[in-house]
């Protein structure tokens, strides 16, 4: 009722000092118009937003109309593989928690509307999940093999039926009925690999044959150059393997030997903790790089895309001995797109399939027939598949001395920036 | 009571809550979500990790081993080692900050009469512009086969490549460059209030340029100054996303290890024994620097010459800790503090047109400064390349293929969205707390402003792990969706808006609203009509600041979001260590031009509401 009264327009006297007057008679006449300029700038950004709702939703339905040329042409280097066949058929959606640059996008995106999310380290991504209560929206997940068992125990991982995987039989055994997953009742084989070096060759002049080599040029020629993967196994696998040690040891004697080495000697020679350091050859920001072995191809291909030498740079595998380690396409409990995860697993399981993601991120698949697929001309194919005597010394990882060494790891980044 | 008559005023009903009244739903919403999560980040200190979990915490036995293995070592210990040298960052950079910022803010307050505005807005816009973007950005121009690198190797002036780019330098840079604005502004707005008068008499009174600036511009500046230094030292001293981008190993804050404790360390007890160290020592550095200000300005008053040359002496300790503690460190302080000395005394000496070109060639090394990594954004979003770092050549492709990416357009619309949703909150709450504070100040007017203070100055790694702890506690709809986005990003807007609307309103005439209240107007009437309107342009302001806050905001989001859901910083920060694609970089590059438009937008709102230059800078940068 009071409201009616004071909104009567009959004009009333106030008094008030002038400067006061004049900014109020300012602001009632304009505050409409505010209104109204705000009113209008968001509507413009809420109509570019619904438009994206519109393709996403679209990329999304199971005719996938827009999604073959969703993320087209972000991935040069497989232009020149095979088309994809069409795997089992059905296509979908779902979320993807996986490491960068992990599948060709094209391939990805001829499938269906596939959003990944990327983590750094196992560790992290199995944090973050813990910390979220549960999938955190994900479907799927691609940890590395050692780390499943304790993601079935924090009750992360939906029990597999690979008897709803109609390529499972593609697999090669040898990848298939690991110890960590025996039966496979929760993850499949999605690439496996091994880790190594790559360094730029104008800067380091000796030849890395060793661990123990790679120590001692980090500690030299490449002080303050040196990349470490960003993975506390890696990096105190490093020191295990350059003194003959087991990289699974619970020897407290060597796990202290390792922290003492690593925190108060190696790590302030340490330019980066980085996971991926390929993309970093073009750029020269390390002379020297622990490196996955498809990361590396993919950072020669960059060279030479970007007009650069590979010449420059030298690979090897680790040794005497070094990490085998296979990552696991796993679907998450309680995942919304089941259907589609199945129908993913069984198309990336096609050999003509896999043998594009192979091209794209250099790893080996494990399925039979995806070799003879990749064109005869893909380069660096000697990084990808390995000769028996290389395979043979390869070693499997454990979480036996996981808290230790990822307590020791911790020491060491810190050691590292001090 | 300039306002009461003799016909009794109708009682409001919120006449009748207690004067705080209107501040309790911010007062609630912090209690909730900024002191029990610093609770449970004190708590988790004392606890300890459960073995085996992925970083779950027990607070069953509590100790104080965390605090034990956290210092372990005494000061040569690893973390004690990294607590020290990002104090040193820290100090440095708050020192490089003031350096850089007081010649040019001197010059717009000061010796500038035309053209302030342009030049403000110029400095905003990179203010303004996504932290992250302009953090990558710099890892292109710093990179060893980068421009500044390539300049000096072509030019002959070194033989081999410059490694700026992953280590302790690359963070400096980057911590100066990210919170130059922050001193600037501050720094212009006290300058700017500066009475010409007072300057003038100082003339008459036959004092030279010299004199008159130290005697009369300097400690009348002294606010802005310790403003500036505190707006840039509290959020520098916690930063890690700067380092975690620029530093490499090298580089590491603080902040990256109570980050790396509660995410792959699996080790939140430790993380939160860090984090509690700190914030002591970010505290016991302030309390140290108020207290030495406090007695120098008491000896000043007794002998002025022994305060400078007390103040001298603390500069010289201060900034040989800050550059490393060696005795070669202190001697090249006292090189620069003299080299400062000599540059200032010289510009005093000149003739004022070449004092003024002077100043204003520094002012234009700043912009250079400031603008830089910005170039190379737009620059490298026409860049053809996979890698938005490695230029191949000019294409516009990413601008179409980035709607293709279809995570990146969805993190751009949930920053949007959650941005949206935390500055309303922020603006209700924060409004509603900024009137109560200016118009029914009590005894509870301390209590919330030390709430406030707080909020603004706890580091933010410490809020979002908290929230982390306490998310997932509560767990269900704390972890889904863009819920737990909505209320990490209003936590230090509403401090924000209200600090805006607090200033506005006590700056304005009370006698309006007790003249309403005359005419019979029952309050919310008063309020919609009269209070409402006068404060809409702190309002619009506080609104827009809170949004481009939320908007920006990496470290609590990165915490609190359901791992599914991103931001548009968090996605690119996610990319931030692997391949950085262009179309990111056309992505920011279209942020950038939104930035700058509701920039204009919001300057010509206020301008229109009769705000000159100065206040519209002051308003926008919350002083």
């Amino acid at each position: 009722m009071s409201d009616n009264m004071n909104e009567q327009t009959e004009p009333f006297r106030v008094l008030m000092s002038s400067g006061t007057a004049h900014r109020l008679a300012g602001e009632l006449s304009r505050r409409k118009l505010l209104g109204v300029s705000g009113s209008v700038a968001l509507a413009a950004f809420l109509a570019a937003c619904g438009n994206d709702k519109k393709d996403s939703a679209a990329g999304s339905s199971t005719t996938g109309n827009d999604s073959t040329s969703s993320s087209a042409g972000s991935s040069s280097a497989s232009s020149s593989a095979s088309e994809p066949a069409t795997g089992g058929g059905s296509s979908g959606s779902f979320k993807l928690f996986t490491w960068a640059e992990y599948d060709d996008p094209d391939l990805m995106a001829s499938f269906g509307n596939i959003e990944i999310t990327i983590f750094n380290s196992n560790e992290e991504a199995i944090q973050k999940l813990v910390s979220a209560g549960g999938n955190g929206g994900f479907d799927m997940v691609c940890p590395t093999g050692v780390f499943i068992p304790q993601m079935v125990a924090e009750g992360l991982l939906e029990e597999l039926d690979v008897s709803r995987l109609a390529n499972f039989k593609n697999l090669d055994p040898a990848y298939a009925n690991q110890t960590w997953d025996p039966g496979n009742k929760h993850s499949v084989c999605k690439n496996w690999g091994t880790t190594g070096w790559i360094y730029d060759k104008s800067v380091v002049t000796t030849e890395i044959k060793t661990w123990a080599d790679f120590i001692q040029v980090a500690m030299t020629e490449a002080s303050g150059q040196t990349s470490v993967l960003d993975t506390s196994t890696n990096v105190c696998g490093m020191f295990f393997w350059a003194n003959g040690m087991d990289w699974n040891t619970t020897d407290p004697d060597e796990l202290a030997a390792c922290e003492d080495f690593l925190v108060n000697e190696f790590a302030t020679h340490i330019k980066a903790f980085d996971s991926y350091p390929g993309i970093n050859l073009t750029q020269g920001n390390y002379a020297l790089s622990m490196v996955w072995n498809g990361d590396a191809r993919q950072g020669l291909n960059a060279v030479v895309a970007a007009g650069g030498n590979a010449d420059d740079f030298a690979w090897a595998i680790g040794g005497p001995e070094t990490e085998l380690w296979m990552d696991n396409w796993c679907i998450m409990k309680g995942a919304a797109n089941l259907d589609a995860c199945y129908a993913f697993i069984d198309f990336i399981l096609d050999p003509a399939n896999s043998a594009i993601d192979i091209e794209f991120h250099g790893f080996n698949t494990g399925v039979l027939g995806s070799r003879e697929a990749l064109p005869a001309d893909t380069p660096y194919l000697e990084m990808v598949y390995f000769t028996d005597e290389e395979v043979a010394r390869m070693r499997s990882g454990s979480l036996d001395n996981q808290e230790f060494v990822v307590n020791i790891y911790n020491k060491v980044k810190a050691a590292a920036g001090a | 009571m300039t306002g009461t008559t003799l016909i009794p005023q109708p009682r409001s009903r919120l006449g009748r809550l207690p004067k705080f009244g209107l501040a309790i739903p911010a007062w609630t919403w912090w209690a909730a979500f900024f002191v029990v999560p610093v609770m449970l980040v004190a708590a988790a200190s004392f606890g300890s990790k459960i073995s085996g979990s992925a970083g779950r915490v027990s607070y069953n036995d509590l100790s104080f081993d965390n605090y034990r293995d956290a210092l372990e070592g005494g000061t040569g210990g690893t973390f004690a080692t990294v607590l020290i040298q990002g104090m040193r960052t820290t100090i440095l950079g708050t020192a490089l900050c003031l350096l850089i910022a007081f010649p040019l803010a001197y010059l717009l307050a000061v010796k500038t009469t035309k053209g302030k505005g342009v030049v403000l807005a110029l400095l905003a816009v990179p203010f303004f512009t996504n932290f992250l973007i302009r953090t990558l950005a710099w890892r292109i121009v710093l990179a060893p086969k980068g421009l500044i690198s390539n300049t000096l190797v072509d030019w002959g002036i070194r033989s081999s490549r410059l490694n700026l780019l992953d280590n302790r330098i690359g963070v400096q840079i980057g911590v100066v460059y990210n919170y130059l604005p922050l001193m600037i502004f501050p720094l212009f707005v006290a300058l700017d209030r500066l009475d010409p008068a007072h300057r003038e008499a100082s003339k008459d009174l036959f004092a030279g340029r010299l004199a008159t600036f130290r005697q009369i511009t300097l400690p009348l500046a002294l606010p802005g100054i310790i403003a500036g230094v505190v707006l840039v030292f509290v959020p520098l001293a916690g930063d890690y996303i700067t380092a975690n981008l620029l530093g490499g190993a090298k580089g590491n804050m603080p902040g990256n290890l109570v980050a790396s404790q509660f995410t792959a360390g699996q080790n939140p007890p430790l993380g939160a024994a860090i984090a509690v160290i700190l914030i002591v020592g970010i505290l016991a550095v302030l309390a140290l620097g108020f207290l030495l200000g406090r007695l120098i300005g008491a000896v000043g008053r007794f002998d002025s010459r022994l305060a400078s040359l007390l103040t001298l002496i603390a500069t010289l300790l201060i900034g040989s800790f800050a550059v490393g503690g060696s005795l070669t460190a202190t001697l090249w302080v006292a090189a620069a503090i003299g080299a400062i000395a000599a540059a200032a005394l010289t510009i005093a000496r000149l003739p004022d047109r070449l004092g003024n070109g002077s100043l204003w060639i520094w002012s234009a090394f700043a912009v250079v400064f400031l603008y830089l990594p910005l170039v190379f954004v737009v620059a490298h979003s026409f860049n053809d390349n996979r890698s938005m770092e490695v230029w191949s050549r000019f294409s516009t492709r990413w601008y179409g293929e980035m709607w293709n990416n279809q995570q990146m357009t969805g993190a751009v619309k949930s920053s949007f969205q959650a941005a949206a949703v935390a500055t309303v909150i922020a603006v209700v709450l924060g409004t509603l707390a900024g009137i109560t504070l200016a118009r029914r100040p009590g005894r509870w007017t301390l209590v919330f402003m030390g709430l406030l203070l707080l909020v603004l100055t706890t580091p933010e790694i410490v809020d979002a792990t908290g929230m982390q702890l306490e998310f997932v506690q509560i767990g269900s709809i704390f972890r889904k969706g863009l819920f737990p986005l909505w209320i990490g990003q209003s936590i230090f807007s509403i401090a924000v808006v209200t600090l805006i609307v607090r200033a506005r309103m006590s700056g304005m005439d009370e006698a309006l609203e007790q003249a309403a209240a005359d005419l019979f107007a029952p309050p919310l009437t008063a309020f919609r009509q009269i209070t409402l309107p006068l404060i809409t342009p702190a309002i619009m302001a506080g609104g827009l600041l809170a949004f481009t806050f939320a908007l920006d905001n990496v470290i609590i989001s990165d915490f609190v979001k359901a791992p599914g859901t991103n931001t548009f910083p968090t996605y690119v920060f996610g990319l931030a260590k692997t391949v950085r694609k262009p179309e990111v970089a056309s992505m920011a590059t279209l942020l950038i031009g939104v930035t700058l438009t509701t920039l204009v937008v919001a300057s010509l709102i206020l301008r229109r509401g009769g705000d000159d230059t100065s206040k519209i800078a002051a308003t926008l940068t919350g002083n």
